[in-house]
């Protein structure tokens, strides 16, 4: 599992449509839950994996408001392993950096790696 | 014991009696006794927001005990207060009636007190002879109250002595024991609230079953043959109760794998109150374009762990903290996740922050 983290205005919704139009992603669904703040999340399921896109209730919550998260999806049927979760947050990192303005941190062996926003390639 | 009307009669009348701690089942934890108690405060206090947003009226009451006595260990404090009784009685004050008859005469004496209190309030005299004799030629400035009073405490010098059960004439019928019994907790229904608290947050024994089910019958009135007859609370997102039982036998498995100690577990959110954040009920299955509700875990703490919690939901560790740290809980999330094809997470709550209300516990 890897953890991203950002800080932007604006609800849930315009957030989710910010970050997953850049990943590719023509539809992305809504859930709720009482184990996030808020009560509601934006999913989306790609190779296996879930990205969670979610307010921050996790960690850093002075810095990021918005979290999104790479965990196996268990419900896909696809064998995927940790290190993939890595390489998957790690790809989201640099599409992100090459289409976005602002600050994203990654979570690292629990330590927070910060991506200034459109940083040098 | 109601000392309300006896200290209306005489506020400097003192009083002694028992306070008996229970335990839960019903047993007798502590006695404390406390004898020839003098009221030495009272404070009358309005509370205009008390508790359920009402008006509340406290009333404090500080009692002064010349004697107390913890599980047979008498503490005696040899106060110089003129009224101390005679140390050869003083401990007899339980068997002493609580109320001594006033003499006779007394009310004449009273009446006419009371009337010339009147007067002196009204400014008809400047002279007052009390029933003792002459109290003072300048007395306006003094209320009515104040001579009735000192007219009730001539009275309470004039009042017949105890009931002791030493002394000739002693009447049984009068006993303060016997006058003020302590009232006894209904053990069978206090045993029935402590099982029924149980069966919310844990697996009962089957002797504890057995005890249950009878007291049920006995204490409610309530008839089953066995005890899954009593009807099982399920979540939404759970086929059936089974599936739901075993549910949280993993998952105290998984916590004891991971030395977690725990208060409580069990499942909250939509899946208990049946309605959706996002509006809607809870969705069993996926409607239009939605996936099936999720299923939401928590986990009480009762010993606090290292890890951080939210600063937006005090108390509360993330999942994914969660699942980072412990492997077991995770696998627990991934086969229940496939079993009932929805997602089911556990959130942990470090200790006394959880609050929900709406929850179904794992037993």
């Amino acid at each position: 599992m890897a953890n991203l983290f950002f800080s932007l205005p604006g609800e849930l919704q315009e957030v989710t449509q910010i970050v997953f139009q850049v990943l590719g992603a023509s539809s992305t669904m809504q859930r709720d839950s009482a184990n996030v703040l808020g009560g509601t999340y934006s999913v989306l399921s790609v190779l296996g994996f879930k990205l969670k896109l979610e307010q921050n209730s996790y960690d850093y919550e002075d810095q990021y408001n918005y979290m999104l998260s790479i965990n196996e999806d268990y419900l896909s049927g696809v064998e995927t392993d940790e290190d993939m979760a890595e390489d998957i947050s790690d790809i989201i990192v640099k599409v992100l950096r090459k289409n976005v303005s602002f600050e994203i941190a990654q979570e690292k062996a629990d330590r927070l790696v910060i991506h200034s926003a459109k940083m040098d390639e | 014991m109601s000392i309300w009307p006896e200290l209306k009669l005489d506020p400097f009348r003192r009083v002694s009696g028992h306070l008996v701690f229970f335990h839960g089942t019903g047993q007798t934890a502590k006695r404390y006794t406390f004898y020839n108690a003098a009221l030495v405060y009272y404070d009358c206090r309005l509370e205009a927001r008390g508790q359920h947003k009402q008006a509340a009226l406290i009333t404090t009451l500080h009692f002064s005990a010349a004697t107390v006595e913890v599980q047979g260990q008498r503490v005696a404090a040899y106060s110089v207060i003129p009224w101390r009784t005679d140390p050869a009685t003083s401990f007899r004050a339980l068997t002493k009636p609580p109320d001594p008859l006033p003499w006779a005469g007394l009310g004449v004496v009273v009446r006419e007190s009371l009337l010339k209190a009147e007067q002196l309030a009204g400014g008809l005299v400047k002279k007052v002879i009390t029933p003792t004799g002459e109290l003072g030629t300048e007395l306006l400035g003094v209320s009515a109250e104040a001579v009735a009073r000192a007219a009730s405490l001539t009275a309470g010098i004039l009042l017949t002595p105890a009931n002791d059960v030493d002394a000739p004439g002693y009447a049984p019928e009068k006993d303060f024991n016997k006058n003020h019994p302590i009232p006894l907790p209904d053990r069978d229904q206090l045993r029935l609230s402590e099982l029924e608290l149980e069966h919310e947050r844990r697996s009962l024994t089957p002797d504890e079953e057995a005890e249950m089910i009878a007291l049920l019958a006995k204490v409610k009135g309530i008839h089953v043959q066995k005890f899954s007859d009593l009807v099982a609370k399920v979540p939404f997102g759970f086929p059936n109760s089974e599936e739901f039982v075993q549910a949280g036998e993993d998952l105290k498995a998984a916590l004891k794998e991971s030395s977690l100690a725990y208060k409580s577990i069990g499942v909250r959110g939509s899946s208990v109150t049946g309605l959706s954040s996002k509006g809607g009920s809870f969705r069993t299955k996926a409607q239009n374009g939605l996936n099936p509700s999720d299923v939401d875990v928590f986990i009480e703490l009762s010993d606090d762990i290292d890890l951080t919690d939210s600063k937006s939901i005090p108390g509360f560790i993330h999942p994914d903290k969660i699942a980072k740290r412990y492997p077991a809980l995770k696998q627990w999330s991934k086969k229940w996740t496939q079993k009932l094809g929805r997602e089911i997470s556990p959130g942990v709550f470090k200790p006394r922050t959880f609050t929900d209300k709406d929850v179904i516990f794992f037993k």
